[in-house]
């Protein structure tokens, strides 16, 4: 008899210990104090911030095995390497489109590590496809997602000329160190541990999408960072319900693109 | 746009010079990645399962600044090269 696949139960909350939830909100507090320094003493201070808290936090991870929800520290980690990163890492007289490859490279390969540091089974980050129409539905909703994101933020255009070859290699970048990238370090990585920190799947899914909205802090709108919230509760539920992470990261790649590409061009 | 390349990342770089981004955060990077590659090869001089654990934890730290550290030393010699 054929056995059949059965789609896994993502985020189950086996083994939830509330004790030690401070050091986590401790630790996802100081990340936020790094974002909000952008506002007040510069992003430098910020960045600096982060570069101090992550072998901190890593050697917190090492030195006490016995700590409740340790899996919550590299994932903490990597977001607090992203700011640092989106500094020290960038070229500034290199296209703009470029600055995100440059970043994107490194917290990839951090963000592949620390999953392997998480020990996460891949299916519960959303690996495998289940719900294909799902996916594809998900991936639609990008458009009119980006039409919104445009009309809060008002991006400048990624590029200014129309070259087909610039806009392929913008599309591309965006694609793998915009969409994917995101998707990988916040529904793949952290939200997957945050739902076994919180102990149920709602405080996950909440955890995970505001320490996201949070990174966009240096966006410098509010109602973009709301935006960003709601998107990111939207992508965890999707997540949750059986949406692969490759759909949730092709509706951001396709967001990004309009964000970037496509409406600034229309509507300049 | 995206967490990694905010407005505020975009204003630090188009109004800071590269010299001066490279003495702080690039700087700091550079530091932070010399601590853990030192706390690595002691970590090697004591085997033990907590030597294992150190290692890998600090992979996570170390891949990335060590892909930055080759991006800051690449554009720093192109720009020599340059003048």
């Amino acid at each position: 008899m054929p056995s059949r696949r059965r789609r896994p139960v993502r985020g189950r909350s086996d083994g939830h210990e509330p004790r030690g939830l401070w050091v986590v909100i401790g630790y996802s507090s100081i990340i936020v104090l790094a974002e909000l320094s952008s506002s007040f003493v510069g992003a430098v201070p910020g960045a600096l911030l982060d570069a101090a808290f992550v072998p901190l936090i890593l050697a917190h991870f090492v030195l006490r095995p016995d700590a409740p929800h340790r899996r919550m520290f590299p994932a903490l980690a990597l977001v607090a390497l992203l700011r640092t990163l989106s500094i020290a890492a960038v070229v500034p007289r290199l296209p703009e489109y470029t600055w995100y490859a440059a970043v994107g490279l490194p917290v990839l390969a951090g963000a592949f590590l620390a999953s392997r540091l998480t020990d996460e089974p891949a299916e519960r980050m959303g690996v495998s496809v289940w719900r294909l129409k799902f996916d594809v539905v998900l991936t639609i909703l990008g458009f009119p997602a980006g039409f919104l994101g445009y009309l809060l933020l008002r991006p400048a255009a990624l590029l200014t000329d129309a070259d087909p070859a610039s806009v392929l290699a913008a599309m591309i970048v965006l694609a793998i160190f915009g969409g994917f990238l995101e998707e990988v370090v916040y529904r793949g990585v952290l939200q997957a541990v945050a739902v076994d920190a919180f102990g149920s799947r709602r405080a996950g899914i909440l955890f995970t999408a505001t320490l996201g909205a949070w990174m966009y802090w240096g966006s410098g709108s509010l109602p973009f960072m709301i935006a960003i919230w709601l998107l990111g509760l939207g992508y965890g539920v999707a997540l949750m319900r059986g949406a692969s992470l490759w759909g949730i990261a092709a509706s951001h790649t396709v967001l990004l693109w309009g964000m970037g590409l496509l409406w600034p061009l229309l509507l300049r | 746009m995206t967490s990694t390349v905010t407005h505020a990342t975009i204003l630090v770089l188009t109004s800071t010079s590269y010299d001066a981004i490279t003495k702080t955060v690039g700087l700091a990077s550079v530091v932070v990645l010399l601590v853990l590659l030192l706390q690595k090869e002691f970590a090697r001089i004591h085997p033990g399962p907590r030597a294992t654990a150190w290692i890998h934890a600090f992979d996570l730290a170390l891949v990335p600044l060590l892909i930055t550290f080759l991006i800051i030393v690449t554009a720093r010699l192109a720009e020599l090269l340059q003048a």
